[in-house]
């Protein structure tokens, strides 16, 4: 139980972050922490069904649920995707206007056009 | 030939045609060589997936859906696939988009590999979106669809265009977490990700608090891509910043992925009447509010992209009453037909909106509604084949304001006298009018009377004649055929010999639309009270954060739970 809890923390705290925080990189990486805890979620969650490494043959032993292991190996990849192409706009943003502060990023934003 | 072997072949041909391109794109110092690939690859990948889709569509249309597995034949592990006619119409109207917007890049020459290549992976996952019966594979192929947004927004050389494209994607990833967490909760209630086993395990279970806010975080976050109320902040600087082909893709066909994609997501559950009224709420809305917004709006790109939320309120206000009443009944399915049939010919009218906008703005240097004077003056002086600009605009104009015998006319009035006797009739009739509006101010553009140093400021544009010619002939076929259309589409999709009654030209549907035009025509003309024109500014200048989208969507997954779980204990 412990361990949702913690996952649930831990996604609040992402989701704070993303909502709250004036910074765009902090959000961007808010966005990967609560990414995270629902990977985590889900590997935990197939690792509760058995305690052996997934079709490694060894006798008797309950594998995890090798399913939910390949799911979130292409969820990371999507987020992996996903952070390098904010953090390639955010770079394009500081070069324009020298500042992650997102108000800042609009309001400038909204001069120029 | 044998249909399995031949029904991926349309969605994997923009698939290889994108890694050929990226071949182009290594051998860009060999300028020859790398226009040969580009032009070869492109073509190729359109033709191949447009020959193909024909071909499926023409089996489907025999046989009925067909389901296909991927990864293994044991159907519990392998990726679902089914070919179902409504989707196989939707991605040949994509095809089409796609393929006039790139003729129109191609013609203006703007970063062309770049963009046919992120273009023909787009077509690869609006394919996969519209197929799949597999909840992760949902979730990948929406992922797919969401970057490349993205990066064909970033592409303008505008800065607002990349605080709207990181705008969108923040957003749109806070959503998607969302349906992660959901597929995470079917997963776990179920042990499945194919929607057959969903359904067969989920039948005649008890509602429980799991299973509705499983269903909520998804469908909002498939909602959110189809810009409904209140989900809709993020569409109109993404789409009004972006290239103008670009806007006229994701305003003309990705808007309405998602929502084909739900529709057999929804029927996995009992409650999908339910989930169905709440939707065909917040499309009436969303086609009011945002009606409004684009009214008040002065940037041309921004007015455009208002409407296409507001049309797409249309869409999804059919699209969820045929929901709720179940697509087993007849007014079911002539709802869905309906709502299918304003996609298609929003996707055709909003893409020619975009395109020749697009070409009016960049010929006048003027984005402002109310500065751009003398347009058609300007066009036919830059060049006299922009006759073709002016022509597509108001066939398309004529269309999305329902004026009688232009396609719109058909597909408005089919949803509109859906909800006679109903709330809702009435805004939709409000929304017309003020769409009447909306397009007499933005056509003011051809006939306001401008200073002549106006003409001084003309840029010489090429034209995109294949573009337009394509979009005004697919315009006046619809239009013409709209009859066999809708009842074409109406027995095929559901294999049903329906009796319908189409009479467009009743008296009472007539008069409708000549009170929508005067009525139109005189808030047209009250734009020059001061009290109005002062009221609209304010209404311009309101601006939604990054923060308030974030929340939105937490507040829509939450409320739309909240909804289903207190409906659901009244129900019992």
């Amino acid at each position: 139980m412990i361990r949702y809890i913690l996952l649930g923390i831990l996604f609040i705290i992402g989701m704070y972050a993303l909502i709250f925080h004036r910074s765009v990189i902090k959000k961007v990486i808010a966005l990967g922490i609560v990414n995270t805890s629902v990977v985590l979620l889900f590997i935990i969650s197939g690792s509760s069904i058995g305690d052996a490494p997934a079709f490694t043959g060894e006798q008797g032993a309950r594998m995890v649920d090798p399913m939910v292991q390949a799911l979130m190996l292409t969820a990371i990849v999507i987020g992996v995707c996903i952070t390098s192409f904010s953090l390639a706009l955010i770079v394009h943003l500081w070069g324009r206007f020298e500042t992650f502060d997102i108000d800042t990023i609009e309001k400038r934003g909204d001069d120029e056009s | 030939m044998n249909l399995e072997s031949i029904a991926f072949i349309f969605l994997m041909a923009p698939l290889l045609a994108s890694g050929f391109l990226l071949l182009a794109k290594t051998v860009h110092h060999h300028e020859r060589l790398s226009f040969v690939i580009y032009y070869l690859s492109t073509i190729s990948g359109f033709l191949i997936s447009l020959f193909f889709t024909i071909l499926v569509l023409t089996k489907v249309n025999q046989r009925g859906p067909v389901s296909f597995y991927i990864g293994a034949h044991h159907s519990e592990v392998a990726i679902s696939y089914t070919f179902s006619l409504d989707g196989l119409i939707i991605f040949f109207v994509a095809l089409f988009i796609s393929f006039t917007s790139w003729a129109y890049n191609d013609r203006k020459k703007t970063k062309q590999i770049e963009f046919s290549i992120i273009l023909m992976i787009q077509l690869f996952s609006i394919g996969a979106t519209l197929f799949t019966r597999d909840l992760f594979n949902l979730f990948v192929a929406l992922e797919i669809m969401g970057i490349t947004s993205y990066v064909l927004i970033a592409f303008s050389s505008k800065v607002r265009s990349s605080v709207a494209s990181l705008y969108y994607l923040l957003s749109s990833s806070a959503a998607m977490i969302f349906f992660l967490l959901g597929t995470y909760l079917i997963y776990r209630l179920t042990g499945s990700l194919n929607y057959h086993q969903i359904r067969e395990t989920l039948k005649g279970t008890a509602m429980s608090p799991a299973t509705v806010f499983a269903a909520s975080s998804i469908i909002v976050a498939i909602l959110m891509r189809s810009a409904l109320f209140p989900l809709h902040f993020w569409l109109p600087n993404a789409h009004a910043m972006a290239m103008h082909p670009v806007s006229a893709i994701l305003s003309g066909i990705l808007i309405k992925i998602p929502l084909i994609a739900l529709t057999p997501f929804v029927q996995l559950f009992d409650f999908s009447q339910s989930i169905g009224t709440v939707i065909k709420i917040l499309g009436a809305l969303s086609a009011f509010f945002a009606v409004i917004f684009a009214f008040c709006q002065s940037d041309i790109k921004k007015l455009l992209a208002y409407h296409s939320i507001s049309q797409m309120g249309y869409i999804t206000a059919a699209w969820g009453y045929a929901m709720e009443l179940s697509l087993a009944t007849e007014a079911g399915r002539i709802l869905y037909t309906a709502s299918i049939l304003h996609i298609i010919f929003h996707a055709l009218f909003k893409s020619t909106l975009f395109l020749s906008c697009g070409t009016i703005i960049d010929v006048t240097a003027q984005r402002n509604v109310y500065k751009n004077r003398n347009a058609a003056r300007i066009l036919i002086s830059a060049d006299r084949k922009h006759l073709l600009t002016i022509i597509a605009f108001f066939l398309s104009a004529l269309s999305i304001t329902a004026i009688p015998f232009f396609n719109g006319y058909y597909s408005k009035n089919l949803i509109t006298s859906s909800f006679h006797h109903q709330w809702i009739y009435t805004i939709l009739f409000i929304t017309g009018v003020f769409t009447t509006a909306s397009f007499l101010k933005l056509s003011a553009i051809f006939f306001r009377p401008g200073p002549v140093e106006n003409t001084q400021t003309i840029r010489k544009e090429k034209v995109p004649v294949l573009s337009y010619v394509l979009l005004i002939a697919a315009l006046t076929v619809t239009a013409v055929y709209h009859s066999p259309i809708i009842t074409g589409l109406l027995s095929s999709v559901f294999s049903s010999q329906s009796d319908i009654h189409l009479e467009f030209y009743e008296s009472e549907i007539w008069m409708k639309s000549v009170t929508t035009i005067i009525i139109g025509t005189i808030l047209y003309i009250s734009i020059r009270s001061r009290t109005i024109s002062h009221l609209m500014h304010l209404t311009e200048t309101v601006e939604v954060n990054l923060q308030s989208m974030l929340i939105s969507v937490i507040l829509s997954v939450t409320g739309l739970g909240i909804y289903l779980l207190v409906r659901g204990v009244i129900l019992i």
